[in-house]
């Protein structure tokens, strides 16, 4: 086999997110000699569980050609109410349980307001995630700190040698992946997302399609909210706030259209992974939270732009 | 009846700010007191200006500006070293112009990106929000500017007359100019055409890219002016201010009668929508409810002014 055919075998992947995540990795290795170790990779992992969930979030919404910006605020008061109970003497299975309710009736409310009627879901969501993190506030009026370590298992527990948080994500993302592929219900979320009239005239009923994406998205981000609170030990209710925006730039930077209808999950994985790297990286060189803030937000824009002169060269 | 419906759509916003100022005035007892009032009139002039300029952005039915805040600390900060109490007026007089600058300087980058990328201005102008908030926390270091400039301190805590503090007198002056340039200029009349219908807007001749420019613009130039106000009114420049200012205005603008969808609203909505939520809060401190309820009720006005928009143009659309 001669070089030529080999090299033409070798296909580069179709996401800017692996660039991104060799690229960053390469250039915090060579900026500080903390970030390229064991300790610190362990670190990353705990810190992306949180961002790769809200990212399978902002899949969902993107892919359908909406936008969930109440993500953030939903995980915040999951977190907030999580400790509560667990602080109640709660057993912790029915606390994430309670949790996880709590989520879907947020995404429910969502979802009714937002699938069933015309109004852009921007408006709906910011609206809950106001609601979300001001509830919180009443609730617990501030930061709440766990009574006990135990609260800290789903961060710190381990299966064999594996995180949980990994197993977690890991678990999400290989069912919501199955589920795209091979069930109805995925084809008809891109369906959704594709061409809404078309889904509809080929007999999909796009509303509960919309409405059932919002009660996921709920869902999801109480997981998040608890993953999120068990790794500080405490909760509050802003502590969530922000989320959405790591989303939706790792959904988009995973190559997920904004435009709907195209994208993979995996993609969207990549993305919020190579977006932890960066926060990690961040942090590691001594970037002061100011100018992670500039950062972030610039990469926001550029993310947005790339998907936009993608868009125009196809 | 038909007359009743029509009616009542157009003076609602009126009759929810009299019937909360009603329920206020019987449920407590401090409410109706010549000092209230002006200090609600006072603390709600800023947000009627911020409301504003999300009127003008949102007028264009892209979306909202929820940069506005760091726009307002960024503009105010940065001028800030100019607006120190010196005895050059034309120092201050270049400060502020300096400020409006950079406030207009923001809108036409948000618009720019807005208009030609055909991106949706929430994402972008999130983008922009997190790195002006961030320069701004660069800059200042988390310090803070003081002994600013008596003239400025007049036109945040100065009365007119000795009885009308001037925020209320800047607000009212910008409402009235806000409102003539909406209604009676071309480039206003043209937010309107744009926002109602893109392609109709485009195929009479508007040049809708520079439209959408000019309503984000309109937006950063309310927001710096608010920027000077509100320096005025603390005395100091800090990097802190303004972050509520976005989500307040969204549900102002949106208890106003602005549409989500563009094309809808005026500036008088705007100002009544920001008295509404001005006096829920003020009503809520002297009923001693906790303000941390005051984001639930905020939301709360976001979700319901939509949903009455959504059912009223469905019944009218079926009539």
């Amino acid at each position: 086999m001669n070089i030529k055919k080999l090299f033409s075998r070798i296909r580069l992947p179709q996401t800017g997110a692996v660039y991104g995540i060799v690229g960053l990795i390469i250039c915090f290795t060579l900026m500080s000699d903390k970030f390229f170790t064991v300790a610190n990779f362990d670190n990353i992992i705990h810190q992306a569980a949180v961002i790769c969930i809200i990212a399978m979030c902002s899949f969902q919404a993107v892919l359908t050609r909406q936008m969930d910006l109440s993500v953030g605020g939903i995980a915040g008061f999951c977190g907030v109410i999580a400790v509560q109970m667990f602080n109640e003497g709660m057993s912790l299975a029915l606390v994430y349980l309670l949790c996880i309710a709590v989520g879907l009736m947020f995404g429910l409310f969502n979802g009714i307001l937002s699938g069933y009627t015309k109004i852009s879901p921007f408006i709906i969501t910011l609206g809950t995630m106001g609601i979300a993190e001001s509830l919180g506030m009443v609730i617990s009026g501030g930061t709440v700190r766990a009574s006990s370590e135990a609260f800290t298992l789903l961060d710190t527990g381990k299966l064999w040698i594996i995180p949980i948080p990994a197993i977690i994500v890991l678990v999400l993302y290989l069912v919501l992946s199955f589920v795209l592929k091979t069930r109805p219900y995925g084809i008809k979320l891109y369906a959704v997302g594709g061409r809404e009239e078309s889904a509809w005239a080929s007999g999909i009923n796009v509303k509960k399609i919309k409405m059932s994406v919002f009660i996921n998205n709920g869902m999801l981000s109480a997981v998040a909210g608890l993953l999120l609170a068990s790794r500080l030990n405490s909760a509050n209710p802003s502590q969530g706030i922000g989320l959405e925006l790591d989303g939706i730039c790792g959904a988009v930077l995973g190559g997920t259209a904004l435009t709907g209808g195209r994208g993979s999950i995996w993609g969207a994985l990549l993305g919020a992974l190579a977006l932890s790297i960066l926060r990690n990286g961040l942090n590691m060189i001594g970037l002061s939270s100011a100018l992670q803030m500039m950062v972030i937000g610039f990469i926001l824009i550029l993310i947005l732009t790339i998907d936009v002169l993608r868009r125009g060269e196809e | 009846m038909k007359k009743a419906t029509v009616f009542l759509a157009k003076y609602s916003r009126i009759l929810i700010l009299l019937l909360i100022c009603v329920g206020l005035t019987l449920g407590t007892e401090n409410f109706l007191v010549f000092t209230n009032i002006i200090n609600v009139l006072r603390q709600s002039s800023m947000l009627a200006i911020m409301s504003l300029g999300m009127m003008c952005a949102m007028l264009l039915g892209r979306g909202v500006d929820i940069s506005i805040g760091s726009t307002l600390a960024f503009s105010s900060c940065m001028a800030a070293g100019l607006l120190v109490n010196q005895d050059n007026p034309a120092l201050l007089i270049v400060g502020i112009l300096y400020a409006l600058f950079i406030g207009v300087a923001i809108g036409v980058l948000n618009g720019a990106m807005i208009a030609y990328l055909r991106l949706p201005a929430i994402l972008v102008t999130f983008g922009t929000r997190e790195i002006f908030r961030g320069l701004t926390y660069a800059i200042m270091r988390g310090e803070v500017v003081t002994n600013l400039h008596p003239a400025i301190r007049y036109l945040g805590g100065g009365r007119l007359f000795g009885e009308i503090p001037m925020p209320i007198v800047l607000a009212l002056l910008l409402t009235v100019l806000t409102a003539l340039m909406l209604k009676r200029t071309r480039a206003g009349r043209e937010l309107y055409l744009v926002g109602a219908n893109p392609y109709s807007a485009k195929f009479s001749g508007i040049k809708t890219n520079r439209t959408i420019i000019l309503g984000f613009a309109a937006s950063g130039l309310l927001s710096a002016i608010a920027g000077i106000i509100y320096l005025g009114r603390l005395g100091t420049a800090e990097g802190e201010i303004g972050q509520a200012f976005a989500f307040q205005s969204i549900g102002a603008v949106a208890i106003g009668g602005v549409s989500f969808r563009g094309g809808v609203g005026s500036a008088w909505g705007a100002i009544i929508g920001a008295l509404i939520i001005t006096l829920l809060i003020n009503g809520m401190n002297l009923l001693s409810v906790s303000s941390y309820w005051q984001g639930t009720v905020n939301g709360a006005i976001i979700i319901l002014a939509v949903l009455i928009d959504y059912f009223a143009s469905k019944r009218l659309s079926e009539q």
